[in-house]
């Protein structure tokens, strides 16, 4: 017998009789061997037409045994055993309501098995409570039959089905998009495909988000695992819980806040049917402006303190970390939020994390703060921080947070991994690290053992890793479960190389135009330029030429001011690398390619960011130049042992040494060029006098 | 004015910016459709700079320039249109403003800042309102003799001023007339009222003049057939 065992966000308290039930389930005293069982403790949380949120202390829903939830109430006196009776009877008619929208869950119009609410009332004495719509149990004994009671087999899928809806995986699937598809052309078909698969928000995606512990949370994982859906969840479901808590969801890239904003409001429509109080859930940039509000902002007005712009500390080495620093230190710093979710947690300063410390209530081990980690999209990091350096040391000497201190006795970890990635095809997923590593050329950055590779989601085919041997690892097609099925001739990654600039900007063209004409949306294509200096270029001369073939784009660079939505229905999308980062699209066009730094992890990054915003389609395409070749041949590489990557392993001390030397040559090369440029300005030289000066 | 006519001067309006480099980019080269979205909030609100970023945001507009200010030309009808002009609250209409703007896209592009650090210090520059919002709307269906002139301009946020104008005005002519009053130093090296006096009838500089191809285009737009002889005692906008 397999149990999955999910402790939700409604669990509450705990309470000793619901705790020995969910113990006798989870040790097999109910179910038989070939029972396939998940228990909830806490779930489902749904919301009345007044609002009022009913909760089931315990939901099983079993293969053999349809499904059932369980409210406990202590209680001896009728008029409080009615009010959770019925309590408990709303929670089981809006999940079946839920189930019923299901056809392959339905026969002859109804459910193919029961929903059955159950009250255990250990203390009642009498025999009636006034509503025979529910089941009664008084004594352990009684609840243990009426969980045993059999009903119609489920079949895995119907299974499966039944456990996405009541999770509410539901609450993403695509609206609206879906053709006739003996019409539809075969390339938009390939997609509308994969779209049903990158929308299965799977179980173990959903076990991470509906898992709560009171005490800080980590959750790793790479780019497309899913790891803002689940924040999202994670806040939509705090909220639905406690409608009152203060609740902040935040993140570094501007354009992520439509993103996230969307899937909240999503989620709680789903289980609550009304919009979020947006009052109560603050989805945050973590710096905010003076006409945006953002965590370090919030926090200096709320403090009373005036807080400073980028304008203020420009010039520091790290301008966010100064001012989150400077808050920390102050001590000025009043709890305020019940749950803190940090979104691109890689790419905030620890002095955010130090501040986000102190605005979460409760003792430092109850503080519930989660966040999201890619180790792999941070520009000089490859390896995680670990929340004793995020968080800093306490007072007492101890750090302030541990994962491991924290970890509430009887969970099993505070710690989740997401190794599947549902955004990327396998292969340029695998492409993607290889080039990101530079493991066809020069490695500027490795991964340091086996685990590490594991927990991205691939196999240890061979090797020691070990300084100077052979490794091979491989992405396993279960971690990489996105299959595009692309026409015939329509490769899924392919690079091309321009004579000039203006061939470079056609052939853009003609592929934007492509999948439009084979049924691909606008706002599912994405033009990403690697080379930021030209980006403007690149993107005005594409939307004109574009727009001799009536096709509109949405250029979100020229936005300065606000956090535009990355994607407008309609429009194509034209973005730097920066602003890529946390979105995605079906199609993605890598112009510029030709100005990659090879040399650098900052210039690898960048690739590997912009490659891994694709669902499906990858096109890279450059001015034919040394850079652009060597590119291509990496490119070539990596389709060929895909989806291997194959290298040899560098001396971790001495690629660090190297790199880190390369990243200050560069930081002093920019500092050349600011003080050539003012004194240009203030000498009123030209380019061409600085360049005459040079070679004198 | 048909469909066809307004987006050829759409058109044409593309091309003088581009000339002139001030064009940052092209969303729509043809008449800009509904949006929504934007109409929600220039509808409901005072805010100037609200409704700026909002059309900003949702790419809402033909052409934005370099200094972000964006013109907005729609055609509804031949006998309908509106064209409009959105200067940027921070930038458009000060010389020092967009000088500061431009050191940061240099310290951008050279990597000495990232995208990040410059939209918090274009942000972070103060709004002073240099420009006033301009509109010109041509409009059968509203005309009300006097009270409501057919064509006629709204300058700055009031919306029930109406300054009747007795020309017909294309996107272009109205392109023309922005970039003449908040880009002069665009406009004046072009114009042959920057030379001497003797040049100014010169046909090597007539070529370029850019108040030679403003007159062309008013004169080419043509009058409003909706002007009545009651509103033209009044003060009003006209040319020869």
């Amino acid at each position: 017998m397999t149990v999955t065992y999910i402790p939700t966000i409604g669990r509450g308290e705990e309470n000793y009789d619901v705790a020995q039930i969910a113990r006798k389930v989870r040790e097999g005293v109910v179910y038989s061997p070939e029972d396939q069982v998940i228990l909830y403790a806490g779930w489902p949380q749904v919301k009345d037409y007044s609002g009022r949120t009913h909760t089931a202390d315990l939901t099983v829903v079993s293969n053999h045994h349809g499904v059932k939830l369980v409210k406990f109430s202590p209680s001896s006196s009728s008029t409080d055993l009615k009010k959770d009776a019925l309590s408990i009877l709303q929670a089981a008619a809006t999940t079946e309501a839920l189930l019923g929208k299901s056809l392959e869950l339905k026969k002859k119009r109804k459910l193919i098995f029961d929903v059955v609410p159950i009250l255990f009332a250990p203390n009642f004495s009498g025999t009636d409570i006034g509503t025979d719509e529910i089941e009664l149990a008084r004594s352990e004994v009684e609840i243990i039959r009426l969980l045993a009671e059999s009903d119609n087999e489920l079949s895995t899928e119907q299974q499966a089905e039944v456990q996405a809806i009541i999770e509410g995986a539901k609450a993403l699937g695509q609206i609206g998009e879906k053709d006739d598809t003996d019409l539809i052309d075969p390339v938009a078909r390939a997609f509308n495909d994969l779209e049903a698969i990158i929308y299965n928000f799977d179980a173990t995606q959903r076990a991470v988000a509906l898992t709560s512990i009171n005490g800080p949370q980590r959750i790793r994982g790479l780019a497309g695992t899913g790891k803002t859906v689940i924040l999202a969840m994670k806040a939509a479901l705090a909220h639905i819980e406690n409608p009152n808590a203060k609740i902040l969801i935040t993140y570094y890239t501007r354009s992520l806040r439509d993103v996230i904003e969307r899937l909240i409001t999503r989620f709680h429509r789903h289980f609550a049917e009304t919009d979020p109080n947006w009052d109560n859930i603050h989805v945050r940039h973590g710096w905010g402006r003076s006409n945006l509000p953002g965590v370090y902002r919030d926090t200096c007005v709320r403090e009373g303190r005036s807080p400073k712009s980028f304008n203020d500390v420009r010039g520091a080495k790290n301008p966010f970390g100064a001012v989150c620093q400077e808050i920390v230190q102050s001590n000025a710093i009043s709890e305020f939020y019940d749950i803190i979710l940090v979104d691109e947690g890689q790419d905030f300063p620890d002095s955010f994390y130090q501040m986000c410390f102190y605005l979460a209530k409760g003792t430092r081990d109850e503080k519930q703060i989660i966040w999201a980690y890619d180790e792999l999209q941070n520009v000089f990091d490859v390896q995680v921080r670990e929340p004793e350096l995020l968080f800093g040391t306490d007072s007492d000497g101890q750090p302030r947070i541990s994962l491991l201190r924290s970890l509430p006795a009887g969970t099993d970890t505070n710690d989740f991994v997401l190794q599947r990635s549902y955004r990327n095809q396998r292969e340029v997923l695998v492409l993607a690290h290889s080039l990101g590593f530079g493991v066809y050329s020069d490695v500027v950055q490795m991964l340091e053992n086996a685990k590490h590779w594991e927990d991205v989601g691939y196999e240890v085919i061979s090797g020691t890793f070990d300084t100077g041997s052979e490794n091979v690892v491989e992405r396993p097609l279960r971690n990489s479960p996105s299959i595009l099925h692309s026409p015939e001739g329509i490769p899924i990654a392919s690079t091309r190389a321009a004579t000039d600039f203006d061939q470079e900007v056609s052939f853009a063209v003609e592929e934007i135009k492509f999948f439009i004409d084979h049924g691909i949306a606008p706002h599912q294509i994405m033009v990403i330029s690697l080379d930021d200096r030209v980006a403007r270029s690149y993107f005005s001369r594409i939307s004109k030429d574009l727009n001799n073939h009536n096709i509109v784009s949405n250029n979100i660079i020229k936005d300065t001011y606000s956090e535009p939505p990355f994607r407008i229905d309609g429009m194509v999308t034209m973005s730097t690398v920066y602003r890529a980062k946390g979105n995605e699209a079906a199609v993605v066009i890598v112009v510029g390619a030709d100005a990659a730094v090879l040399r650098t992890r900052t210039g690898r990054n960048k690739i590997f960011v912009a490659m891994t915003r694709s669902k499906a389609w990858l096109r890279i395409m450059g001015v034919n130049s040394k850079t652009f070749k060597q590119m291509q041949r990496e490119f070539d590489t990596a389709i060929e042992n895909s989806p291997r990557i194959k290298f040899t392993m560098p001396d971790m001390n001495q690629l660090n040494t190297i790199q880190r030397g390369l990243e200050e040559k560069h930081a002093r090369i920019l500092e050349a060029k600011r003080r050539m440029e003012k004194m240009k300005n203030e000498l009123n030289l030209s380019d061409d006098d600085l360049n005459s000066l040079i070679e004198e | 004015m048909n469909i066809e006519s307004f987006n050829r001067s759409i058109r044409a309006v593309d091309a003088v910016l581009a000339d002139l480099n001030l064009l940052e980019g092209t969303v729509y080269n043809c008449s800009l459709p509904r949006s929504m979205d934007f109409n929600q909030t220039c509808l409901t609100s005072k805010d100037y700079n609200e409704i700026y970023e909002t059309g900003l945001r949702l790419s809402h507009y033909n052409f934005l320039l370099l200094d972000l200010a964006y013109f907005q030309f729609t055609h509804k009808g031949p006998t309908e249109w509106a064209l409009a002009f959105y200067p940027n609250p921070r930038i458009t209409g000060s010389i020092e403003a967009l000088s500061e703007f431009k050191e940061f896209s240099v310290a951008r592009d050279s990597g000495e800042i990232s995208e990040e650090e410059f939209s918090e210090l274009s942000t972070s520059m103060p709004i002073n309102y240099y420009v006033p919002r301009f509109r010109y709307e041509f409009s059968e269906s509203q005309f009300r003799p006097v009270q409501h002139p057919g064509a006629h301009f709204h300058i700055g946020m009031s919306g029930e001023d109406r300054w009747g104008s007795s020309r017909r005005l294309s996107p272009l002519s109205f392109c023309y007339l922005m970039l003449k009053y908040y880009y002069p130093e665009h406009w004046w090296p072009l114009s042959r009222f920057s030379q001497s006096r003797e040049d100014w009838a010169s046909p090597k500089i007539l070529e370029y003049c850019l108040d030679k191809k403003l007159e062309n285009s008013l004169r080419n737009d043509g009058v409003s057939h909706l002007f009545c002889e009651e509103e033209r005692p009044g003060l009003h906008f006209s040319t020869v």
